[in-house]
């Protein structure tokens, strides 16, 4: 009798073993781990029978996933197609916005398979339908709050932006198609507007609604830059990618993907303002570069303080343009004031970085070739006296290696005392007609300047120099005693 | 077996199937969701008032957007995409949960918020949510003006009127969100770049549709032309590029057909097209196709559209000038408990 019950208890525990259920948690713990291939080749194995699993939606879903992203890694067409399917499947059976939001997702990932304009429309419109869908049915979950929504919200409508941003740069010969994007763009992003991220829980979620709110206001202005969408997604990728470069080797990547985005809209831009801003853009990213290569670095610098220039020079036409031109040339667009010192700091910031390296590696000849560029410019920088310090040494070099040919000597000798004077005449400046006190800054330009006085045999002015400015620069002021204060127990 | 052993083994298996269906019930997969939507075949609890006035804010945003981006827009492909965008969120966000209240899908939230919204068929003005399905459907008018369609506009804000009489003179932000306007206003301004706009409304109503049929319809397999080929400039191109779309857009959504979930659809749509005679083409009747004759008085216009095999045919409604000039859905109507229930489930 014992014998039978055991049998039994086996045999209905066997019938109720939760098998499937158990294959949904497989997958999705497998999913997790990454173990992509190992949940397609389960899938396959229990073709037939996972619509009749009661989780046959969940099953579906990470079948689905799983093959898109497979599809991501190898490219496979079939491996697409299917996901597809699996996920049209599982989205039939229940819905989630998770499946919602990975169907259209793979729908837009299948865009590069579709040939003609009407395909592609097609497939957008439902993919991105479809992805809108679950972000609109999350938000009605949170019941459509508007100065807080959840991670789950921001995480969709970060991965929508990118597919959408993504989308106009590689659509822009359908300017119908780019004009529908950009209106979706902004319906993304007008969702942003009123959320408060000082309303989050806590500092963690303040953090990611405060980032999200920043992306999504940029991405809304920079819908109108240059009145054309196309060269505002390629300047918000350029800037996206610039906020990732760490300026280490690791995130070099994204220093280029920058930079190939900028010098694509340049490529395009059509309003001088924006390509001005773009200029300005590539001038600060180049003078961000960080790098062990040398020649690399001095190739950036290089880049960065062209285009700066360029801008500047926009930036000129622009303010000689009659009063009824100067009006605003696109929405956003920045104040002409603050452009011209971003672009006219980046200057500086390239031209020093160039200036030394050249001087560094003892290309004297190439330093001293950017002289006009320093004196030249009605604008300071921060390390401009230093800059015309390494101009009148690489002269002062240069002259000594030409000794011999006085020609040479005295074209030099000029060119060093010309710079290292208007170092000291820069440096002095800083203290707007005042006598002078103490600063490291002016009394090295002054040294300098005497120095190189002196080494060309200008004597009685370098003593002159010496006399005048010398006992400024003779020791660093004491730093005041901190006052004893007698403090009454 | 004695009877008191086998209502032990009985008893025995019992418990243990119970047992058994406590352990699946444990063992049931989490949810990957933290609030999963609510399965398919079960009633949802009706959503709040406020919820639903949430839901159709953003529904309006959504729709004023595209009809700022309609307004700059420049050439007609995007007007077209824009128009249709305003179309399908009219259409999936206002008509198909709240009038239609069909369920194409085991999709429960599409079905969801409708149990709390038959106030809003009987309330009519005195319903909270009233002004807003106006103002979506004056919107959607709005949009029809600046692609130049004015007796499509007219329809439209007609309907809205008949929901709130108020509507137009309801504030809205389309200018970029910056200041707001009466709907009056921006009627004005999408009825000054009307131009010289003729189209003349048409009316279809839906006769033995077969929902196979309508699923095999597309841009490929569907064509309007005027019948006189001297007819032909952009803009009478643009206007059979429209027709299509409206036409598809009327069997896809409006048409009731042998689908049992279309039951409660208005059964009839609308095309606006300059006066003339037009060729109706699908698939299996390229060749002859059928014609559509459009008066100036669009009381003359109507017409019954039927499946035959694969392919559409239409022809005049016998008694077309005795019905009377309504836009005004029939979805409106106070719904039937019965009706209600029945759909709920499906």
């Amino acid at each position: 009798m014992r014998a039978r019950y055991l049998f039994t208890l086996l045999f209905v525990l066997l019938l109720c073993s939760p098998t499937l259920a158990l294959e949904a948690n497989q997958l999705r713990d497998m999913f997790v781990a990454g173990d992509y291939q190992g949940v397609v080749n389960l899938c396959d194995a229990n073709a037939g029978q996972i619509e009749q699993s009661e989780f046959a939606d969940q099953v579906l879903l990470y079948c689905g996933q799983a093959k898109v992203a497979l599809y991501e890694e190898n490219g496979s067409t079939p491996m697409l197609t299917s996901a597809i399917e699996d996920l049209e499947m599982s989205l039939n059976m229940y819905y989630l916005h998770s499946t919602s939001f990975a169907l259209g997702k793979a729908r837009v990932m299948a865009l590069d398979k579709t040939s003609t304009r009407e395909e592609k429309r097609a497939l957008i419109w439902k993919g991105l339908g479809e992805m809108w869908d679950a972000i609109n049915k999350r938000h009605g979950d949170e019941g459509f709050t508007r100065a807080v929504v959840s991670d789950a919200i921001l995480s969709y409508s970060l991965q929508y932006k990118k597919l959408i941003t993504d989308l106009v740069i590689k659509e822009q010969d359908d300017p119908a198609m780019v004009m529908w994007l950009t209106a979706r763009i902004r319906m993304l992003t007008d969702r942003f507007k009123q959320i408060d991220p000082s309303q989050g829980e806590n500092e963690t979620r303040q953090g990611n609604l405060d980032a999200v709110y920043s992306y999504m206001q940029e991405l809304y202005e920079a819908t109108y830059f240059d009145r054309n969408p196309v060269v505002g997604m390629y300047k918000y990728n350029g800037d996206s990618n610039e906020h990732d470069y760490m300026q280490d080797e690791e995130t070099q990547e994204m220093f280029h993907k920058s930079l190939y985005y900028y010098n694509e809209g340049l490529f395009r831009v059509r309003i001088p303002k924006a390509r001005a801003v773009l200029h300005e853009r590539i001038a600060y990213l180049c003078s961000l570069y960080i790098s062990e290569d040398k020649d690399k670095k001095i190739e950036f610098y290089k880049q960065g303080f062209h285009n700066a220039a360029d801008g500047l020079v926009i930036m000129d036409r622009i303010a000689a343009d009659k009063p009824e031109r100067a009006d605003r040339a696109y929405r956003f667009e920045p104040d002409n004031t603050d452009l011209i010192a971003q672009l006219q700091k980046h200057y500086g910031q390239n031209l020093s970085g160039l200036i030394y390296l050249m001087w560094e590696r003892q290309d004297y000849q190439s330093v001293v070739a950017l002289r006009q560029n320093v004196f030249d410019k009605g604008f300071d920088w921060k390390t401009k006296a230093n800059d015309f310090l390494l101009i009148a040494d690489s002269a002062a070099k240069l002259a000594i290696s030409n000794v011999s040919d006085k020609i040479m000597y005295d074209k030099y000798k000029e060119m060093c005392l010309m710079s290292s004077s208007r170092a000291f005449k820069f440096s002095l400046a800083k203290f707007n007609g005042r006598w002078p006190t103490y600063d490291e800054e002016f009394c090295e330009a002054m040294n300098a300047y005497s120095g190189f006085l002196m080494q060309f045999g200008e004597t009685v002015e370098a003593s002159n120099l010496e006399r005048t400015y010398g006992p400024v620069c003779q020791e660093p002021p004491a730093e005041p005693a901190a006052l004893e204060v007698e403090v009454n127990p | 077996m004695s009877a008191a052993r086998l209502l032990r083994f009985t008893a025995v298996l019992l418990a243990l199937v119970l047992v058994c269906s406590g352990v699946l019930a444990q063992d049931e997969t989490e949810p990957i969701e933290e609030t999963p939507a609510v399965a398919a075949g079960t009633e949802a609890p009706p959503l709040q008032t406020s919820q639903l006035y949430s839901e159709m804010e953003w529904v309006l945003n959504d729709m004023m957007r595209c009809i700022e981006e309609l307004r700059n827009a420049e050439d007609l492909q995007s007007k077209r995409l824009l128009v249709e965008q305003v179309e399908e969120l009219l259409y999936r966000q206002v008509e198909f949960p709240f009038m239609y209240q069909q369920s194409d899908s085991p999709n429960a939230l599409d079905v969801a918020p409708i149990g709390a919204t038959t106030d809003v068929v009987d309330g009519r003005e005195a319903n909270p949510l009233a002004p807003l399905f106006a103002q979506a459907f004056a919107l959607m008018g709005i949009a029809k003006g600046y692609e130049g369609y004015a007796a499509a506009a007219n329809d439209y804000i007609d309907r809205a009127k008949e929901i709130y009489g108020n509507v137009l003179s309801m504030r809205v932000r389309i200018d970029s969100f910056q200041v707001p306007k009466e709907l009056n206003h921006w009627l004005a301004d999408s009825r000054g770049r009307w131009g010289a706009t003729s189209s003349i409304r048409v009316t279809f109503y839906g006769k033995t549709i077969s929902q196979e049929v309508v699923d095999g319809l597309n841009l490929k397999t569907l064509h309007i032309k005027p019948e006189d080929a001297g007819n032909a400039s952009p803009a009478m191109d643009y206007n059979m590029l429209v027709a299509q779309h409206d036409f598809l857009k009327g069997m896809r959504r409006y048409v009731v057909t042998d689908d049992l979930d279309t039951k409660r659809r208005d059964n009839k749509f609308f095309l606006y097209l300059p006066p003339g005679k037009y060729r109706l083409m699908t698939e299996v009747s390229m060749d002859y196709g059928t014609i559509i004759e459009v008066h100036a008085n669009p009381s003359r216009n109507h017409y019954m559209v039927e499946t035959i095999e694969d392919g559409v045919t239409v022809y005049p409604v016998p008694d077309a000038e005795s019905i009377e000039e309504s836009v005004v859905p029939t979805g409106y109507r106070p719904l039937e408990p019965a009706e209600t229930g029945s759909e709920q489930g499906q």
